[in-house]
């Protein structure tokens, strides 16, 4: 018993070493999941986590408190001290999107913008037997036969993309309710609904062809499937970008958010985190600091705008 | 071929076959610990995993789901609290088995009918995971709608003394479910704007509060009021015939694979999950009951039809998993997880991509059965003697559990209160004669109904007409209406026997 004391202490003091000559961090660092063990956020924090804590030479300890996609997290968060000991990870529209729709405790300016790592690969899909190439097909199907369709939703980011595009195409599209990603998926194979929207979980069938992706909502097209093309290059004018990001609570004292940043780019730069990506499906996507709380904010008035149109 | 016996040979590996034992061990203690569940168990073994070969995370995973639902029977049966949810049906039969000195006799009928249900399902995804899939995807929300209604029906059949308050208590059960945002427009329904509640109240903290914590104060308040008198165990172990031999098993055997099929055919759907499983298969049996069989009065093949089902379902869960690449169940999104994290995508092209390792994964899914077996076998010995620990020790000790596991959910105190909350409104709804069971299958049923029915109104355009559309969903309506006709006859009869004996 006591040889394995005296380890534990060889360890902390290992660990401890560069602790001592930096003055930040002395201790480990808590990161928040907002979302369920296994889940993207969940994996890709944990692979950015373990890279983080080799550069700071800290633990960087990982915690699940999934609920309300991502809120109860958030909310927790913003009750810690601002000192880069708490740290949550979640998708940005916890914070750019959620608390406009829903009453939360938490607004844009409640929380320091620490790293996004990587970028959800959301697309519209559909059955291969539809024939639709792309969305525009899709939509002007749906104009010759009445102007009115269901798709498979599962967040409000999609049901307000959506309310927005059917304002731009004069297509109604009317959300059929599911409580997640793969039911979206589901729906779509069974032929319940003509179209869905996936935020990621639509990629190995898209891959093998059981399901056909019509649209991807991001700014780029996705590496994986280059020939499906962006909302944008269709002309309809819309993208919705939703990050895996890490927030720490409002004013992160300079000496502390300096090494943190440092720590995440050099994390998320990792050839591990790329290949992860790959694997995941996730287009890279890099940010720290002040650029990121630019690109944040944008996204909040964005989302503004496009619930202000769609209302 | 060549595939097939390399991945059997990998699942034979030393190194995995341990990796699926210690999942079966972890899984079935927290099983038999009331207040700690599957999810618990699966939220330790995820994090464990991402540093382990495919293989063995995927093993040690199975492993921890399989074993987790066979142990849920133990305390279900020794102290009348389901060490899982899924397990809450198995109490109405078990307990009073073990309370006439059967203890052992309904441990093992639970056991041997986990056993047979999980081989069940295992071998239904082995050899028809792509035609079930396929028909799995056939089921809309049409025809999800009306297997709800059908579920809904049994409800009747497990409402204990009246049907009445039965229903009351399950109506209730969907009115909590209610809480938490509208899935439709992501509206706060009934939340008192707390952040918590957003998601609706914690599944475990309901469950627990309902059948453990109540439980336990429902003993309490039986242990004072016995004190003083001589005060007699509640579990005798002494009785001469508490054997489980042949005989009993070629008497609960049908039983046993019927309530396989339905357990298997509930998991390929992805939604329904284990719970729904043993409650409708307990209530298919009770409804077809023979004379002579006295279920919810310590009937052996009440145990095992609730047993069976729960655990069919988890190898089942799995089959729209490995067909198509869609997780059917939270164990099997777990599992998706822990095979991406390894850089395994499980897809359509799972097979000709990993054959081996798919066949490596169905080979560790049969070691899991028979180690289940063993292990299950042995705790048996062990905890049956769970039942000399006198209630001074019981009680506080599942109390204790209750407060932690309600904690380790979402690591917050909110559910802690919740779950005491729920343990109180338990005790007053067993004080004045509701069913505790009938609430937790409204709660658990209910958001799905919900979901389905508006799905319906949407994909139909509230048009009637279109259900002549959905031949499934009609034949599921007819059966639901027939069973509903049949137990209402069944139960005026019932009740007119009862007041002539």
């Amino acid at each position: 018993m006591s040889k394995r004391l005296a380890l534990l202490g060889a360890a902390f003091v290992l660990l401890g070493q560069p602790a001592a000559q930096a003055a930040w961090p002395e201790k480990p660092i808590t990161v928040t999941v907002g979302f369920g063990a296994g889940g993207t956020t969940d994996v890709v924090a944990r692979a950015v986590a373990d890279l983080v804590s080799k550069k700071l030479g800290q633990p960087v300890v990982i915690e699940n408190r999934p609920g309300a996609g991502g809120a109860v997290a958030a909310t927790a968060l913003t009750k810690q001290p601002a000192d880069g000991y708490n740290l949550v990870a979640t998708t940005s529209t916890t914070i750019t999107l959620d608390p406009q729709v829903t009453k939360l405790g938490f607004g844009l300016d409640d929380f320091t913008y620490v790293a996004a790592t990587g970028e959800f690969p959301e697309a519209f899909i559909a059955l291969p037997k539809s024939g639709w190439k792309t969305l525009k097909d899709a939509i002007e199907a749906t104009k010759a036969s009445g102007g009115k369709t269901t798709y498979a939703s599962s967040t409000s980011l999609d049901r307000m993309i959506t309310a927005a595009l059917g304002k731009k195409t004069g297509v109604q599209f009317v959300p059929v309710p599911t409580r997640s990603g793969a039911e979206v998926v589901t729906q779509v194979m069974g032929g319940h609904t003509p179209l869905g929207y996936s935020s990621g979980a639509y990629y190995p069938q898209a891959k093998s062809g059981e399901v056909a992706a019509l649209a991807v909502l991001g700014e780029k097209r996705l590496k994986g499937l280059p020939d499906v093309p962006t909302l944008k290059e269709l002309g309809y004018g819309l993208s919705s970008v939703n990050l895996i990001l890490f927030v720490a609570p409002k004013g992160l004292p300079e000496e502390v958010a300096k090494p943190l940043y440092a720590a995440f780019s050099a994390a998320a730069a990792d050839p591990a985190i790329t290949a992860l990506m790959e694997n995941r499906s996730l287009n890279a996507f890099v940010a720290t600091g002040d650029d990121l709380a630019k690109t944040i904010a944008g996204q909040s008035e964005s989302f503004r705008q496009l619930l202000e149109a769609s209302k | 071929m060549s595939d097939l016996l390399l991945g059997f040979g990998d699942a034979l590996t030393p190194v995995t076959v341990l990796f699926v034992f210690l999942g079966v061990l972890l899984g079935y203690v927290i099983g038999v610990l009331p207040g700690l569940n599957r999810p618990a168990a699966l939220a330790i073994a995820i994090p464990l995993s991402y540093y382990m070969t495919p293989l063995s995370a995927v093993a040690f995973l199975i492993g921890i789901a399989k074993a987790s639902g066979a142990g849920g029977a133990t305390t279900a049966v020794l102290i009348n609290v389901p060490g899982e949810p899924n397990a809450a049906v198995t109490c109405l039969d078990g307990y009073p088995l073990a309370r006439k000195g059967k203890a052992r006799q309904a441990l093992q009928a639970a056991l041997y009918g986990s056993v047979v249900g999980d081989v069940v399902g295992t071998i239904a995804l082995i050899l028809l995971a792509r035609p079930l899939a396929t028909f799995a995807l056939k089921i809309g929300p049409v025809e999800m709608t009306a297997l709800m209604l059908l579920a809904l029906t049994f409800i009747a059949a497990l409402s204990g003394s009246s049907l009445l308050r039965g229903l009351a208590a399950g109506l209730f059960g969907m009115l909590v479910a209610t809480i938490g945002l509208d899935i439709e427009s992501g509206t706060p329904r009934l939340t008192f704007d707390q952040v918590e509640l957003l998601d609706g109240v914690p599944l475990l903290a309901i469950t627990v509060g309902m059948l453990a914590l109540s439980e336990m104060v429902i003993q309490a308040e039986e242990f004072f009021a016995q004190r003083g008198e001589a005060a007699a165990a509640p579990v005798r172990s002494d009785a001469s015939d508490d054997r489980f031999g042949w005989r009993e098993l070629r008497d609960i055997l049908p039983t046993i694979l019927r309530s396989s099929v339905i357990g298997t055919l509930i998991g390929i759907i992805p939604g329904l999950g284990p719970s729904v499983a043993s409650f409708a298969s307990y209530g298919f049996a009770k409804r077809f009951a023979r004379p002579g069989e006295r279920y919810g009065e310590g009937e052996l093949k009440g145990v095992a039809a609730a047993e069976t089902a729960d655990n069919a379902v988890v190898p089942a869960s799995f089959i729209p998993l490995f067909a198509l690449g869609l997780p059917g169940s939270v164990s099997a999104a777990i599992l998706i997880a822990a095979l991406t994290i390894h850089g395994v995508i499980p897809g359509p092209r799972l097979f000709e991509e990993h054959g081996r390792l798919i066949y490596g994964i169905y080979g560790t899914m049969i070691v899991a059965a028979l180690l289940m077996l063993v292990v299950g076998r042995v705790g048996l010995v062990a905890f049956a003697q769970l039942t000399r620990v006198p209630a001074t020790v019981i009680i506080p000790t599942v109390t204790m559990l209750c407060v932690v596991g309600a904690y380790l959910e979402a690591h917050s105190l909110f559910a802690v209160w919740v779950m005491i909350g729920f343990a109180a409104l338990g005790y007053l709804m067993h004080r004045f004669d509701y069913s505790r069971v009938t609430f937790l299958i409204g709660f658990v049923i209910g958001p799905q109904f919900e979901l389905s029915l508006r799905q319906t109104l949407i994909v139909t355009d509230r048009d009637p007409a279109a259900l002549l559309t959905h031949p499934i969903a009609l034949a599921i309506l007819a059966v639901a209406v027939l069973g509903a006709l049949f137990s209402l006859r069944g139960g005026s009869r019932a009740l007119s026997s009862g007041d002539a004996a």
